[in-house]
Parts: structure tokens; sequence; C-alpha cells
């Protein structure tokens, strides 16, 4: 399992497939698959994620390598590049957005936590990486010989279905008699198990959130740090951070896994608009001699409003996601501290926007009328559903984690005047 | 096609009736205390069959059974034709704990056992045969209207209509139709058809509300007699012939029809909310120091909101209720006009209650975490249930609201609601 020196020779010398890639042009591919994605729903939803041949064209488009460290064969793009390639897959299939934005956005997270050796090792020879992450300490890590022996299941790993790897928090038993420590792994995917229990959903069942279960799972020491996936140690950098030379790699984890979340919930609306529009253009509204739907103020309303809150929605999230390298920019430089309230904050900002997107999916859904919205089998239902079990995941309680974030704001600025 | 004499014959099943339809009342001694009561003791049973009904796709024939033999679809029922003729509170009392316990099977009692306040805008014969000797009458009643032909004595019809809520367990549908008018638009009216009559095509596939089985119904060159057929009230205002005394039959109708609804969302709200408190009482927080939820303040905070905004809910639909009472009254008694902004005035309070439940709804379903969302769950199906009512043609607010603005400043009204 650990690498060899020469292996990390290969690995440091690896470039991205296609060296010139800029970020408009990947998102640019995200936009031109929206329409296969479209026509892809149902199968998607049947088949409890996208298609190998969707995977596939992921793949070739780099979406994967979006936030991947260049080092090792990805293209460092940015956060917010990020954030714009998973909204227009959102446009396209809510449900394989959740899939890919949370199997490819945590090569960010790799980036970050591990040490030059593991990411050599987990990036591998091609540069391929995918992996789902389930931070939840829903398993334990054993001390044995020359690394950690891995236990547990681990549910809602969405990405899972094309992951080469999962993180997944751990619970660390060492016999030195003290309570368990909290730890994040990096497992490959010959060492556990993803369970056929994905489905029975309502919404964004192509989500591919299926549990991961590990019994007696081995990886090496340098694949688990000692750290709490929801809140690592951050203050002066991070080790990734160092290694590439990138601060992006220097950032709080709720602030990150909140755009991956926000910015398919901004991908919903507009896929909500759309479907909105293609039915007030053929539909009538009341009466004889009546005008199209689009032609009327009643119907034209719905639509303005839906679109100016998930025009708001979108600029929040990319505006969060740029702060969010801001930060963690002025963090490496000595500048400020990434904070714990930053990144509460950002994460507050950010399912504020995804209420926004609700709202409009929610005017539309109601104003499209019930053969357009509430039968078996209409996009317009579909995307209701999906943005209904979005709204139940816990990163978007938002009235939940306010009085968290006014705690820990109000008790760093004691702090300070203490 | 059948001429007129054949399909007259075809609906003559009930209009033997040698004492004018007065009717024996099942329960003569039966109190509206005892009516809601009955409801609510309905409660757990109609839950347990939640997932039986949904899959069935119509209320279930055993349910229907107990809603007969309690009465219910009684409730609004003149007393001349075997009915309770309690008031719309009890009504709405009675549907909103039914609801509670099963959203479609609410729904298609309050739909069909609402109707006899449409039909008493039928000339009295058809009534009478509506009724009957027994006094069964549960009636869907279907707007959407469709061209009908004049024919001697009536009219004939063929088509469909989509959505007939409760159509399986029904003694008769009420069905739009458009009457040719030389030289105008045609007139909207509202037609009587038996049981015997109508077709029923299996076209409802919904994500929510499955169990109230609004199919199609069709119908082939049938004979509607003209006694069968009254203008469509929920479009034009009420009858001037008035077959019953008490206010209540003789009012506008589509600030009625709301109401019904508006039962069935605040019962299903209700529903939510009595999972939602057993959720609370029994489930632990994730985290250490993984207390029961109720014991956690942001928890509280939720719950306290949603009980806010369900009792706002549910007092706006009583107050509503009242309302048209209020106006029923004034018309029949002092000639005050029952206009149509009035009728829109109160068709918006019950849509504005219907908001604060959906706010109820909505906090309840976002905290109470994601397994709600599983297939099976009940708090799940209560929520694609209220989805799917949420996008019914009547929940329509901003259209209404500009409605009821345009008759208030003089101005026709946009659309019927």
């Amino acid at each position: 399992m650990t690498s060899t020196p020469q292996e990390k020779e290969i690995a440091k010398g690896m470039a991205p497939p296609e060296p010139g890639l800029t970020a408009d042009e990947l998102v640019a591919r995200a936009v031109a698959l929206r329409g296969a994605l479209r026509e892809g729903q149902a199968a998607a939803e049947e088949r409890g994620t996208y298609s190998p041949e969707m995977h596939k064209a992921f793949e070739e488009a780099g979406f994967y390598r979006t936030l991947q460290p260049r080092l090792y064969g990805g293209y460092e793009f940015d956060v917010p590049t990020f954030s714009r390639m998973v909204m227009e897959i959102a446009r396209g299939c809510p449900g394989s957005a959740w899939c890919l934005a949370l199997g490819a956005g945590h090569a960010l997270n790799v980036g970050s936590l591990f040490g030059e050796r593991a990411q050599a090792d987990v990036f591998g020879k091609d540069g391929h990486f995918v992996a789902a992450a389930r931070a939840v300490p829903q398993g334990t890590a054993t001390r044995v010989d020359g690394g950690w022996r891995l236990d547990g299941t681990w549910d809602y790993c969405s990405g899972v279905p094309y992951s080469t790897h999962v993180m997944v928090g751990v619970r660390i038993i060492e016999d030195d008699g003290n309570a368990p420590k909290i730890g994040v792994a990096m497992v490959p995917r010959d060492q556990w198990t993803m369970l056929d229990n994905w489905g029975g959903y309502i919404g964004m069942r192509a989500s591919g959130s299926n549990s991961v279960q590990m019994k007696g799972a081995w990886i090496p020491d340098h694949c688990l740090v000692r750290e709490d996936f929801f809140n690592p140690k951050l203050s002066g950098g991070t080790e990734g951070s160092r290694l590439h030379n990138n601060p992006m790699y220097a950032g709080g984890t709720l602030g990150f896994f909140q755009t991956e979340i926000s910015s398919i919930m901004v991908g919903v609306g507009y896929a909500a608009l759309d479907e909105y529009e293609s039915i007030v253009t053929v539909r009538k509204a009341f009466g004889p001699n009546a005008l199209l739907q689009s032609q009327t103020p009643d119907y034209q309303r719905f639509y303005g409003i839906a679109l100016g809150k998930v025009e708001a929605a979108r600029h929040a999230v990319l505006g969060a996601a740029q702060e969010y390298m801001d930060i963690a920019r002025l963090s490496v430089e000595g500048k400020r501290t990434y904070l714990r309230s930053d990144d509460l904050r950002l994460q507050a900002g950010m399912q504020q926007a995804a209420e926004l997107a609700f709202d409009a999916v929610d005017i539309l859904f109601r104003a499209a009328a019930t053969s357009a919205s509430a039968a078996n089998g209409t996009r317009m239902n579909r995307y209701f559903r999906d943005i209904s079990m979005a709204r139940t995941n816990p990163g978007l309680q938002f009235e939940l984690k306010a009085a968290d974030l006014a705690k820990q704001l109000f008790t760093e600025r004691e702090g300070k005047q203490a | 096609m059948i001429n007129a004499e054949q399909a007259g014959s075809r609906q003559d099943s009930k209009m033997t009736l040698a004492d004018g339809g007065a009717i024996p009342v099942p329960e003569p001694k039966l109190t509206a205390e005892e009516m809601i009561r009955r409801a609510t003791a309905m409660r757990q049973t109609l839950r347990e069959r939640q997932a039986a009904t949904e899959e069935a796709g119509r209320i279930l024939e055993v349910t229907n059974d107990e809603f007969v033999k309690a009465g219910f679809y009684r409730i609004v029922q003149p007393r001349r034709f075997g009915g309770y003729e309690f008031d719309l509170q009890t009504y709405v009392k009675v549907m909103g704990e039914v609801a509670r316990g099963c959203p479609s099977s609410g729904w298609v009692l309050a739909l069909t056992s609402g109707h006899p306040i449409i039909l008493a805008d039928h000339p009295e014969q058809a009534q009478i045969e509506a009724y009957g000797r027994d006094g069964e009458y549960r009636c869907p009643s279907l707007g959407s209207p469709i061209p009908v032909q004049r024919a001697p004595g009536g009219y004939v019809v063929s088509g469909f209509w989509d959505y007939a809520s409760g159509c399986d367990i029904a003694t008769h549908i009420m069905v739009g139709g458009l009457v040719p008018q030389e030289g105008g638009a045609p007139k909207p009216v509202l037609m009587l058809v038996d049981r015997k009559d109508y077709k029923i095509i299996d076209n409802w596939k919904m994500g929510g509300m499955q169990g109230t089985g609004s199919r199609r119904v069709t119908v082939e060159n049938l004979f509607v007699p003209e006694h069968r057929v009254s203008p469509l009230a929920m479009w034009v205002g009420s009858s001037d012939k008035k077959v019953h005394a008490n206010p209540m039959y003789n009012g506008r109708k589509a600030a009625f029809f709301m109401i019904e609804g508006g039962a069935v969302l605040a019962g299903t709200v209700r529903g939510m909310l009595d999972l939602y408190e057993d959720l609370l009482r029994n489930k632990p927080m994730r985290f250490a120091p993984k207390t029961k939820l109720m014991e956690h303040h942001e928890f509280q905070h939720y719950f306290g909101m949603c009980q806010a905004a369900l009792d706002g809910a549910e007092a706006a639909l009583l107050q509503a209720t009242k309302d048209y009472m209020d106006a029923c009254t004034a018309h029949v008694e002092r000639g005050v006009e029952f206009t149509e902004a009035e009728d829109r005035r109160i068709f918006l309070l019950v849509q504005q209650g219907a908001k604060l439940a959906f706010e109820a709804a909505d906090r309840i379903f976002t905290t109470a975490g994601t397994q709600v969302f599983q297939a099976e769950s009940m708090l799940g199906r209560y929520y694609r249930d209220l989805s799917c009512q949420r996008t019914h043609f009547t929940q329509q607010i901003d259209r209404t609201a500009v409605n009821f603005a345009r008759l208030h400043f003089g101005y026709p009204a946009l659309s019927p609601f």
C-alpha cells in the first residue's frame, strides 16, 4: 500500500491531461452537458446515480480534477470555478450534480488535510481521484502494525458509486486509556464495500448516497490524520497549503462543504426556471381567447420573482466562495486567521442562498399547477422532490446553526476584549 | 346517439318518491360534538391505513363504509333529505380530524360530503332524485366545463373530466358543461349525473394525495334532463330559487369550495405536528450529549412556532366559515347582496390561513431529519400530500389576490378564483 519513492517521483511530475484548459472552458463544458443530463434524469433516478457514459464525459471534461492539486495531475482551479461548474450540472440534473459535486470536491480536503506521502499515494499514477466523504465518525480506527485497522458503516456517502476512495471521520482507539479521539481516514476502494442500500427516498435519488462498509480495512499510517474533519486546525496554514503553495488548501471545511451543497441548490433553481418557462410558453391562461400564460402578468410575476431569488442565491454562493479563497490567503499570509466563526459565517450565508433557491422552486412548483408539478414523472415534480430532500440535509438546518454562529462570534469577541 | 326518452329512463332510478323527498335521519339525536368525537376516535385507524390507501390509489371501501356509518357524509346535508344539517364549523372540524389521520381520505370525504351545499342550487326535483329514498349522497363536483348539445327536454353530453376525487365511492358526480347560446358566449352549467352513467379511467398517478382516486370520469351520449342542470354557481353567483330555508345553502359557492380544501389542508398539517411531537419526545440528538430533541432549546423554538402558525391557520379557517355564514344570512334575511368580491375575500382568508399552515409544515419537515424523506416515511407522505395540495388551482393566492382587487375596484375577475 505504501508508495515507493519512485512512484512519488512519478506523481510529482504529473501534468493534467489538458495543461491549457481554462476555468471558463471547464464551465462551458458543463453547460454543454445540460441537455444530455436533462434527458437522462429519469434513468439516473432509477439507477441511483448518473450513467457510466456520463461518468466518462465528466472525467474527460476534467470535472473530477477541478480542485485537485496541479502537482498531482489536477487543474487546481479555484472554488468559485468549482461552484459554477456544479451549478450548471445541477441545472441539467440535480441528483447527478449532488453525486458529482460530493465525489469531485473532496480533492480540496485531501489537498489540505493530508501530507505529501498520502497525497502522492491517493492521487495515484494517473491522477484520477474521486472521493465521497462522510465526516461524522461512524466507525473506528484501531492501531495495528504500520497503520490502522478500520471498522464501521458510514451512511449517506454521496458520490460513492464512482469513488476511487472515501474520506471518513473515525474514532481513534488507542491503548492509552483515554477516551477515543477523532480523526479522518482516507481509504482506497479495495478496502471497503459499497452497500446496495441507496433508494427508497423521495428525492435526490440520483445522488448515489449509498453506505460504505469496512470490516477490518487497512490503511497505512499516513492515510489517517488526527483532525476533526468538521473543524481542522487552520491557524498558520495547513500542510497541504505549503506543499502546493496555494492558500486555497488552507480554508475551513464547513465553508467548502456548504459551497458544494448550495451550488447544487442554485442549479436546481435554474432548472425549475427552465421548466416553468417551457410550461408557460405553451399553456394558455384562463378564459375564452386566452393568451399564453407567458404573456400574462400573473404567470410572468412568478418567473420574475423566482429568477430574482435564484440570481441573488448565485451571487451569494459565488461571493462566499471567493471570500473563502480570500480569507484562506490572508490567513496563510499571516494577515489574519481563518476563524471558526468565518467558517460558520460563510456557511450561514450560503444556507440563506439555498433557502432563496428553495423559495424559487416552491413558487414555480405551485404556479405550474397540479398536472405539471404534482404528477409523477414530470420534471417540475422531480426538482421539487430533489430540493425538498436537500432541505432535510443537516448542512441546511440554518436555524440550528444560527445560534452556533452567534455563540461562536460572541465568544471570539469576548476573548479578544479579555 | 340514444334519444331523450331512452336516456330519461336510465335516469329514473330514484324518481318515484311519494312524499316529496322527506327522508328520515339515521340518528335523530346525534349531536355535532359526538360527530367530531367520532372523527377524532378514527384518527389512529386512518393513520394505519395510509400506506394501503396510497397503494390502492383511492379511498378504501372499509374507510368509506365507516364514514357512511358515522354519518360523516350527512354533516351538511339538508335535514329534509336525511342529513344532520350541522353548521360549517362542525363540518370543518370533522374534515380536519379525518385529514389529520389520512389526508387523502379526508380530501375525498370533504369534497364529496360538502357538496350538498353545491347541489342546493339545483332544482328541487334534482335534489329529490339525488337523495333518493335513503339520503345516500356522495358527490364530487368538477368545474372544468366541456361543450354540451341541446336536446328536447335537456342536453346530451359526451366527454371526460379529470380530477374526480372520490368517484369510486360516489353516488353521483356533478360536472361542468358549456351550453351554446345563440349570438353569445356559451353558458357554464353544472349537471348532476348518476353513478351508473359514468365510467372511471384510472389516470391518477401522483407524487402526493395518491389515495384520493382523483381519476378521470367519462360519459358517452348521456342525456341530462333540464331539471338536473343548474348554473355553474361557482362562476356566476347564487341562484334565486331557494329550495332550503337555511341560509347556508343559498350563498355563493367559491368560498365554500375553498373552505372544503382549507379544512383538509389544516388537518394535514395538524397530522404532521402530531408526528413531529412524537419525534421530539422520542428521538435523541445525533451528537453528545444526545438528549431528547424536546429538551433542546432550538427544537422547543421550532415546536412553539409550528403550534402558533397552525393555530393561526385554523383560526383563519374558522373565521372564514363565520364570514361565509354571515354573508349567506345577510343575503337571505336582509337582502344584502353576497357579492363576488366578498366571496373572493373569504377565499383569500382561507388561502392566507393555508400560508400559515405551509409555514408550520416547512419547519416541521426541514428539521425532522433526512429519514423523513424515505419513501415509506409517514411524515414524508404528509409532506408529499401537502405539496400536492399546494399545487391545487384554489391555492394560488397571488391570482386570487389580483381577482379580489379587480372586483373590489369594479373590474371583472380574470379567472374563477
